[in-house]
């Protein structure tokens, strides 16, 4: 489950844009292949 | 985006990066939807400016969309499709380690304009490998392979019918041969783009391998003799003051390891080794077991030692410096990893620092590594 949300500073000069935030989660063991499905050559 | 990591978008709008392997795979919440516009605009055949107005024109709502586009570029799933490839590498070569290339772009966790910078540090690096038994005959194939630029082999046995079961460098011909020499012309016929060379040599003093490893940028321990332990020692200190990251690799039957060093950074071996000998029950002889080793257990090892010297010699992979790893090739639960921190006062690793970072980016059982 994603926990991560945009975040975005609060606006509060009229010089500069908020800057907008991206979080990126690696995932966990438990999220990820157990497989290496992929070609072999 | 670079290819491996092109984004997926689920249903409920969560975009998942990176594939699906752990240590890469990651996921994005993206309830506005714009992060997947940015990420499906980041297709190679746009600028950064383009992609960014772009981005501003679907979502006007979006306060700087510039931002945006400049954090994702600045991620490991990126690169610049625009970026030539860096000077150094013949055509041949780019057609060579074309798979090297989207290897090494896939794991690296570091954001760079391409996958190319780490064979061109490939190229440039020297590497010892001393032994060409088991461990060191898949080792130094592996490393030849991928590209290692310069590579000197060291072995003073002659090549034996017994060592066919595994030394992969060697065939029928060259029973009776030096190993050294056999190992040469091998890994020179594998790849004539790299220097290659070789000595018919016995290590057996620490003074002989300060010799050995001066002016090389790291070494592959594959050997056992004069002892083991007593050689791993030797190694360790030598690489310790030669300022070289060093791997040394080997199996006991079935429990295969490697162990992954480098000065300044982590547990040295003799602290590892310490350490693991405190976890035994007192009275253990060291070697319990036999001789017993086969194609796939000496592969393995060499492998690793090749993959770990990789990560010492680049970065890509990270390697886990100061630590051991392996596999136990009859019991599939049983993963190897082995760390104990550097004993207080320890001369090459603990409260003496060794110096500045060790020239290149940056464990052992107890049998050989024949």
């Amino acid at each position: 489950m994603n926990t991560n949300e945009h975040e975005t500073e609060p606006v509060d000069e009229a010089a500069a844009p908020p800057k907008t935030k991206i979080t990126i989660r690696l995932l966990d063991k438990i999220e990820t292949t157990t497989s290496s499905n992929s070609v072999g050559n | 985006m670079k290819f491996e990591h092109r984004p997926h978008r689920y249903e409920d709008g969560t975009i998942r990066i990176g594939g699906e392997i752990y240590g890469i795979a990651a996921e994005i919440a993206d309830p506005d939807g714009w992060v997947w516009t940015a990420l499906t605009l980041m297709d190679g055949t746009r600028s950064r400016e383009e992609i960014a107005e772009r981005l501003r024109l679907a979502h006007p709502e979006l306060p700087d969309a510039t931002s945006v586009v400049e954090e994702l570029a600045a991620t490991r799933y990126v690169e610049d499709a625009a970026a030539a490839a860096p000077a150094g590498l013949s055509e041949r070569e780019l057609d060579r380690y074309s798979r090297n290339h989207a290897f090494f772009r896939t794991v690296d966790a570091v954001p760079r304009a391409h996958g190319w910078e780490v064979q061109v540090r490939l190229k440039a690096a020297r590497v010892v490998v001393l032994g060409l038994g088991g461990t060191g005959c898949h080792a130094a194939w592996a490393l030849a392979a991928v590209g290692v630029g310069t590579i000197h082999c060291v072995d003073p046995d002659l090549v034996e019918l017994s060592n066919l079961n595994r030394q992969v460098l060697y065939g029928e011909a060259d029973v009776g041969r030096p190993k050294a020499e056999a190992a040469v012309d091998r890994l020179r016929s594998v790849n004539s783009d790299i220097t290659v060379t070789g000595e018919r040599r016995r290590i057996g003093s620490r003074r002989e391998l300060d010799e050995l490893i001066a002016g090389y940028d790291a070494l592959a321990l594959c050997a056992d003799q004069p002892t083991g332990h007593g050689l791993r020692v030797w190694a360790n200190r030598a690489c310790a003051a030669a300022n070289i990251p060093w791997a040394g690799g080997g199996y006991s039957g079935p429990l295969v390891t490697v162990g992954c060093f480098a000065p300044g950074a982590g547990a040295c071996y003799e602290c590892l080794s310490s350490g693991e000998e405190a976890r035994r029950r007192p009275g253990t002889p060291v070697n319990l077991g036999g001789p017993g080793v086969i194609a796939t257990s000496a592969g393995v090892s060499g492998q690793l030692v090749a993959h770990a010297l990789l990560g010492l010699l680049t970065g890509v992979p990270v390697p886990p410096v100061g630590t051991i790893q392996g596999v136990n090739l009859i019991a599939a639960d049983h993963h190897v990893w082995v760390r104990h921190p550097p004993r207080p006062g320890c001369p090459v690793c603990g409260t003496r620092a060794i110096g500045p970072a060790h020239k290149s980016t940056r464990e052992m059982t107890e049998k050989d590594a024949h």
